[in-house]
């Protein structure tokens, strides 16, 4: 699969379209902006006679795609897994079909039953396509203490994470700071949107990569994340500041990169401060006098 | 209640009212009429409407029963079912005025100021009040101590003795049963109006014979006549204890005994009584002390009842179970449903030191929640103490002790107006009352000319001295 | 400032409640929020206005134009159940407002909530509170509202998820319309776990009711503190929940509201 690594978008397509072979597809979603938006490109581009199940455990309307609706309110995790078992493929099933079971939210199951929970139900033939609301905060008794969190368990255990996060101008610490108020601005949970999509490969390596999507087009954009280079200088750095001319051409950039610094012998501390010191030919050194310095 | 309502009521002779009247010495001076045998019994209601002018002695607790038995017929029955008792209740009793902003009937709080930061001079009925306090002083317990004699003056206004029958019931939430004996007294004035109320007296004595001639007169002789009346009642230390008005049917505002002011150095004597006040144990299951207060108010079905809930959480007084909000909010939200079930008759107050909880907002926003009314002393500290002592130094009686914020007031916040005001207030603890007035950063004081040279050189030090005091109140000012 | 009276509008077919709410048996979660400084019960009156008189009349002054097309012809149905305020207090407001008796119903649950319930398993209570709703509604259309739930974690041993799946859930499916009111004061830290169990609870719960909502409403004081002419802001935002109907949708937007004796006005800025 060499090459999906080089074409993201195709790999994000794979994804969605449940292709890539996974059994827990976890989505991390904030106030900012849900996931639900997500669910709907995975509907869009699984094959439609795949049978879906839906658990809810805050979702009040039966999903017109879902086969199977499961209300999660008011069961223990047993009860849950015994009221799922019968619509997964059973282990005696001949061809067993790929089964896509679909969590609104993986918030209300604990994070000591979370891993058991999720290995009594997976199968080869079962996809779980969970989201995990990372700003509901949970609160940890103290024998759990050292335990993870159900967020670390969950991007532990999946092997594919989307990360969904907000197209907005507003700058991340204040958007933090009005959400914990609970003040919620504009133009959140927009149907336009970024993920960060993470796809474990079998080799153990993990490849990360931005998109942007626009759920009305479907249409999935590659973002390079920019790499803010510190040192380098823009044009618009300067612009507008003064009259003068203070941009450097990329001549002058290759030549000031050529510049050899003096003293950069001086500047490597292999010998540890000793002083290095040239003789040059102007320099006279007086060998009778006693308090000449010696090198 | 000021100055000013006693210089009215100076003028009018009506000083005899005001002083502690000896035992029985006049009493036994006036004519039969004012028996002074029967102390209670009857529902102490005032007199009805204003509908008798030149009655002589509508409500002067015993005479008050004789005549009501004679024209009053049935309207002070104690059978009357709630609804019609209570709203005859709240419309004769003394301490009950509508309020300005909303007509509701309010009460006072004790402090007159207080009444007046709340919009409605007074505590609506059926309204609840918190005050937090964010220091580890104390000033708030000035107010549970004026809301409680507040509550004991009003019972004792009309009733000779007002001990077994009353318009008015405290139900103090507390263990510390000793708070009848810590009750101010009412403030009898400065020294000069002692001696002029004394004069007074002495004059309104001489008029006694005249009585019977000026009974048919305005109101303002049948006023002398009732206060003398009322002065003779032995054992009353109530210095405001005028007899109510007929005035109620007019549109003025004055209320004679809607509020009073109180001398915090002096105490409330004779203490009050079982009748007038109740102790619960708020430490109790709260399924018990609320049946435990339904009970108390339903027997005292014709009376105004204050609830007082002092020192809430108070390390002192509530074991730590009880900051967990399973074990308190139900004691909370059952008294907040017991004021709104009898909200005809009902105010509460209850005071909380806030500087042990700032680490849990929720937990004092769950709190606040139920109280309709939260307001918040904040004392100030030391430095802005003294600098407030530099700034008054000619007028140390203008130093505020701290500032007063609004975080909600009753009625109008649950209408969804905006009343949260911070900094705008400040309060004073003064021997004659707890005052709150408007806050503002001193200007420290230009002397007179004659310190001219020496203000020269505290003008170089003051700036550096302003700096740091803006400083300072900027951590006041938000 | 200009004090030019704006409309509410909610809906992208210019509704404050969209009668398309009600047309089919989906039941949708709206979250308000408000603060001790700003009470939202103005807000809720004129959200039960538009149900049973079709616009938020007593909103600015006159009859609000604005038409949610609720029309009387398939009334809905207002149930009120608060563990704040009792029964007088709605009935009180609405009276005044005119609404008519039997467009609505207001649960008594705050009353003698506790003295009835002290010491009762969580799980009487609630079903208890159930019944009151379930019967009150029956298959027509309605709007629940749904006043400070959260009072119930801080009079029982109750936390956020328990009560969103054993009472929130389940008065989901009985209606159409679940409005549930939340107060968010002191909500202002970015680490509630850090304060302990009871701040993690109630944040936790208007978080969860925020991702099953499709529409938020917040009812704030200014954040410059208080001005003459100016009580707060009404902001509009969507939720966590996709409105699953097709053709509407919510319109983001932020009023500003003056209440000045028990009469509303919003504008813009």
């Amino acid at each position: 699969m060499a090459s999906t690594n080089n074409n993201p978008k195709v790999l994000l397509k794979r994804t969605f379209s449940l292709k890539e072979q996974s059994s827990l597809i976890l989505c991390t979603d904030t106030m900012a902006q849900s996931s639900r938006f997500v669910v709907e490109e995975f509907l869009d581009n699984i094959p439609d006679e795949m049978p879906i199940v839906f658990v809810s455990f805050e979702t009040p309307n039966r999903p017109k795609y879902a086969r199977q609706f499961i209300d999660a309110s008011g069961k223990t995790t047993q009860q849950l897994v015994a009221a799922l078992q019968p619509y997964l493929p059973q282990p005696q099933e001949q061809a067993p079909k790929m089964h896509l079971v679909i969590f609104d939210t993986f918030n209300y199951i604990g994070s000591e039953s979370l891993t058991q929970f999720i290995s009594t139900i997976a199968s080869p033939f079962v996809t779980i396509l969970a989201t995990y609301h990372q700003s509901i905060p949970a609160w940890r008794p103290a024998e759990l203490q050292n335990y993870p969190t159900a967020i670390q368990l969950l991007q532990f255990i999946a092997n594919t994470v989307i990360e969904v996060t907000p197209k907005t101008s507003i700058d991340e610490d204040d958007l933090d700071a009005d959400l914990s108020r609970f003040v919620i601005p504009k133009n959140l949970n927009n149907p336009t949107y970024y993920i960060t999509l993470t796809n474990k490969r079998k080799s153990g390596r993990a490849i990360k990569n931005k998109f942007l999507i626009n759920s009305k087009t479907h249409d999935y954009e590659y973002v390079i994340e920019k790499q803010e280079p510190v040192t380098d200088e823009s044009p618009e750095m300067f612009e507008g500041l003064t009259t003068f001319n203070l941009n450097t051409s990329e001549k002058q950039k290759l030549a000031k990169d050529q510049v050899e610094l003096p003293y950069l012998e001086a500047q490597s501390f292999n010998s540890g401060g000793a002083i290095v010191y040239e003789f040059e030919k102007d320099d006279d050194y007086d060998e009778e006098d006693p308090y000449e310095d010696p090198f | 209640m000021s100055f000013r309502k006693r210089g009215e009521v100076l003028s009018d002779g009506n000083a005899a009212r005001r002083n502690i009247v000896p035992g029985g010495m006049i009493p036994r001076d006036m004519p039969s009429r004012n028996n002074a045998q029967r102390p209670s019994g009857a529902i102490s209601r005032g007199p009805m409407g204003g509908a008798a002018p030149g009655r002589v002695v509508p409500n002067i607790g015993n005479v008050h029963r004789d005549l009501k038995g004679l024209h009053i017929s049935g309207r002070t029955a104690q059978a009357i079912p709630q609804a019609e008792a209570s709203s005859g209740f709240s419309a004769v009793h003394p301490g009950i005025r509508p309020s300005p902003a909303t007509s509701q009937q309010t009460t006072s709080t004790g402090c007159t100021d207080l009444d007046k930061l709340m919009g409605h001079s007074g505590f609506p009925l059926g309204c609840s009040l918190l005050i937090e306090e964010e220091s580890t002083t104390d000033f708030n317990s000035i107010l549970t101590k004026v809301y409680a004699s507040q509550g004991i003056v009003h019972n004792r206004i009309e009733g000779s003795h007002g001990f077994k029958d009353g318009n008015t019931h405290l139900i103090v939430l507390s263990l510390n049963h000793h708070l009848t004996k810590e009750l101010p007294g009412v403030y009898k004035g400065s020294r000069k109006d002692i001696k002029k109320s004394k004069i007074a007296q002495e004059q309104s004595k001489v008029t006694v014979s005249n009585l019977l001639e000026s009974q048919s007169k305005s109101n303002t002789s049948a006023q002398r006549n009732k206060d003398l009346k009322i002065a003779w009642r032995y054992g009353m230390n109530d210095d405001s204890a005028k007899s109510e008005s007929s005035r109620e049917v007019d549109q003025s505002e004055t209320y004679p005994d809607y509020n009073h002011q109180f001398d915090i150095t002096s105490t409330l004597i004779p203490a009050p009584t079982s009748n007038e006040i109740s102790f619960i144990s708020p430490l109790l299951p709260a399924a018990s002390v609320l049946s435990q207060m339904e009970s108390i108010i339903k027997r005292h079905n014709s009376k105004l009842i204050r609830i007082l809930l002092p020192n809430l959480l108070h390390p002192a007084l509530y074991p730590p179970k009880m900051t967990q909000l399973h074990e308190l909010i139900p004691l909370l939200h059952g008294l907040r449903s017991l004021l709104k079930k009898y909200k005809e008759r009902c105010v509460m107050l209850s005071t909380i030191s806030t500087s042990l909880y700032h680490n849990q907002p929720l937990f004092t926003a769950q709190i606040e929640q139920l109280f309709d009314g939260v307001i918040v002393l904040e004392p100030f500290g030391q430095e802005m103490l003294q600098f407030l002592e530099r700034a008054y130094k000619s007028q140390p009686n203008k130093i505020q002790h701290g500032l007063v914020h609004i975080k909600k007031l009753p009625v109008f916040s649950e209408r969804g107006e905006m009343h949260v005001s911070k900094s705008e207030w400040a309060f004073k603890n003064g021997r004659k009352r707890f005052e709150i007035e408007e806050w503002g950063i001193p200007v420290e004081d230009e002397d007179d000319s004659n310190k001219k040279n020496k203000d020269s050189s505290m003008q170089k030090a003051r700036p550096p001295q302003d700096e740091h005091q803006q400083s300072h109140t900027t951590n006041l000012d938000f | 400032m200009s004090v030019q009276k704006q409309e509410l509008q909610i809906f992208s077919d210019h509704s404050v409640l969209s009668r398309h709410l009600f047309t089919d048996s989906s039941s949708n979660l709206v979250l308000v929020t408000d603060t001790v400084a700003t009470n939202a019960s103005w807000f809720v009156n004129a959200l039960v206005e538009t149900v049973t008189l079709g616009g938020p009349v007593s909103l600015n002054g006159n009859n609000s134009g604005s038409n949610s097309g609720l029309s009387s012809s398939d009334p809905v149905k207002v149930v009120v159940g608060s563990f704040l305020n009792h029964q007088s207090y709605f009935t009180t407001a609405f009276d005044r407002l005119k609404v008519p008796r039997n467009r609505y119903n207001v649960l008594q649950i705050a009353e003698d909530l506790v003295v009835k319930n002290v010491g009762k398993p969580v799980d009487v209570v609630i079903e208890w509170v159930l019944k009151q709703f379930e019967e009150s509604l029956s298959n027509s259309p309605s709007v629940v509202i749904l006043e400070k739930p959260e009072i119930l974690m801080a009079l029982f041993k109750l936390n956020s998820d328990e009560l969103h799946l054993k009472l929130i859930n389940p008065l989901l499916k009985l209606c159409s319309l679940l409005i549930v009111v939340n107060s968010v004061e002191s909500f202002d830290n970015d680490f509630p776990e850090h304060l302990g169990k009871d701040t993690v609870e109630f944040v936790r719960f208007t978080t969860s009711c925020f991702h099953k909502s499709f529409l938020v409403l917040s009812v704030r004081p200014l954040d410059t503190g208080k001005a003459k002419d100016v009580t707060g802001t009404l902001a509009i935002t969507r939720g966590g929940a996709l409105l699953d109907i097709p053709a509407l949708h919510v319109v983001e937007n932020q009023y500003l509201f003056h209440d000045l004796k028990e009469n509303t006005t919003l504008f813009y800025r």
